[in-house]
């Protein structure tokens, strides 16, 4: 064999392995620095330009989305003097209920999964999640049950997930908010107002950016009320997002929230799917959520009209 | 365009970015630092300088090229500079004494396998500057008029010294394969 054949073999077949501590040792220079460098764009953002990081799994992203309703309403009561985080976190208190849809498309070609969510007072939570509707409180799952299937099953991890990390909003504060967004690892958040992004008066916009990875998430929020509408996450990377719809409600009937009293709907045959995926919930505008509101509101306009 | 991500996230202070970097180019750099120093404590010490040198830099550094070629070109320019000053010191201190002195050090940190061994010590019989320009040239795929450029030589002194390195490793195979077959007669 000629000598640059056996040399490119050598090569080729060459290999080696270094322990963690070598690792460490090669590395330990480079990320000190990076470290510090990290502090210096961190401060360079200056005080009123602070930003959060971001971790990527969806049910992160989704929990980051919902918790931004969170962020975003401090952040104008931030902007007025005199206002602390305490009113903040006050402020959020005093929504009593929101719904949220969530989707979360994890690439370009993918197709987008759908989460629904509704919180209410004292960290009750119901969501839906594909075929499931799972009842949490605290940050616990209760119960968790397929409505297709009629029965109690195992809770989506998913939706365990989503729920324990939402679990803390009992007791929002700003920190919550953060250690939520970046899974323990920041810091400080305030987005930025974009005029860029904004199409009409009525609304306002805000970005946030992360440090060390790309995505950036946008909420879209009322001016006068200030309440958030919309939020997106995108990753430029993969194209990846997440889009959330937001609803609020003066009030649910305590029923939407009780695992219990569902349970006792699965066995009726007369309830669809759709019956039992959004059954007792009141649309605030009085409008029909399920083909049962359908029926009543007929047999009660008929009783009226009968009288 | 994933190297130019990473690159973009180190400047942003990621140290998982600069992890990943390490991950996917470590190997290659070791071989060559390896290769071109046949000492596992000094190819230690080189890519320690070279990740080093990059994070310092990486404010002001735009990523034209490979990225591969970027850092085994920094890894060589780092080996010659060292391999310089050893140079120096065993000039004084014990002149048969060259480079590789430390391939048998009881440092285990750094496994490398046969092969390695094998080209590792093959190298270490030529001049450095030889071996500089075969092992830039084979694995970083640096064109001679690149590798001249970089060592501030011309693209035919780059081409000459690939030329009589190679002849040398030759010898050297032979040789390995005449005293193989000697020995099993």
């Amino acid at each position: 064999m000629e000598p640059a054949e056996k040399i490119k073999e050598l090569i080729n077949k060459s290999d080696a392995k270094t322990a963690a501590e070598v690792d460490n040792r090669i590395l330990a220079g480079a990320r000190e620095h990076l470290e510090k460098l990290r502090e210096k764009n961190l401060t360079a953002g200056g005080a009123g330009i602070r930003r959060m990081i971001v971790k990527s799994p969806v049910v992160r992203l989704a929990a980051a989305a919902v918790i931004g309703i969170a962020a975003l309403i401090g952040i104008h009561q931030i902007t007025a003097p005199g206002i602390a985080w305490a009113d903040v976190a006050e402020r959020f208190r005093s929504v009593p209920y929101f719904n949220a849809t969530i989707y979360v498309k994890e690439g370009a070609l993918k197709e987008p999964k759908q989460f629904e969510i509704w919180m209410g007072p004292g960290g009750r939570a119901r969501m839906r999640i594909g075929r499931q509707v799972v009842f949490g409180q605290g940050g616990q799952v209760l119960k968790a049950f397929d409505i297709s299937r009629r029965i109690e099953v195992q809770p989506d991890m998913q939706a365990v997930e989503l729920l324990d990390m939402l679990g803390n909003m009992e007791e929002y504060s700003l920190e919550t908010v953060i250690r939520s967004i970046s899974g323990g690892n920041l810091v400080d958040v305030t987005p930025l107002v974009n005029a860029d992004a904004v199409i009409s008066e009525d609304m306002v916009v805000f970005d946030a950016f992360t440090d060390e990875h790309f995505e950036w998430l946008r909420v879209y929020a009322l001016r006068e009320s200030r309440l958030p509408v919309g939020i997106r996450m995108w990753d430029p990377q993969k194209g990846k997002s997440v889009d959330v719809f937001i609803n609020y409600f003066k009030e649910q009937p305590d029923v939407f929230f009780d695992a219990k009293t569902f349970s006792t709907k699965l066995a009726d045959l007369s309830c669809t799917d759709a019956d039992l995926a959004y059954m007792f919930l009141k649309d605030p505008g009085g409008q029909s959520i399920t083909a049962k509101d359908l029926l009543e509101r007929e047999s009660s306009s008929e009783g009226r009209d009968g009288k | 365009m994933e190297d130019k991500l990473l690159v973009l996230r180190c400047k942003r202070g990621s140290t998982e970015a600069l992890g990943r970097i390490y991950e996917k180019y470590k190997t290659d750099m070791l071989v060559l630092a390896m290769a071109l120093l046949n000492d596992k404590s000094a190819a230690e010490d080189v890519m320690h300088d070279v990740f080093l040198s990059f994070v310092m830099n990486i404010e002001k550094f735009s990523l034209t090229g490979s990225l591969k070629s970027y850092l085994l070109t920094c890894l060589a320019n780092r080996a010659r500079n060292l391999n310089k000053a050893k140079h120096r010191q065993s000039v004084d201190m014990d002149p048969a004494g060259a480079v590789s002195h430390g391939s048998d050090e009881p440092l285990q940190a750094i496994m490398c396998n046969e092969q390695l061994q094998h080209l590792s010590n093959a190298m270490a019989e030529l001049s450095y500057e030889k071996r500089e320009v075969i092992m830039l040239h084979f694995q970083a795929g640096m064109a001679f008029r690149t590798i001249g450029k970089s060592l501030g030589v011309s693209a035919n002194t780059a081409k000459s010294r690939y030329r009589y390195g190679l002849d040398k490793l030759r010898s050297i195979f032979e040789n390995e394969v005449k005293n193989g077959t000697s020995r099993k007669n």
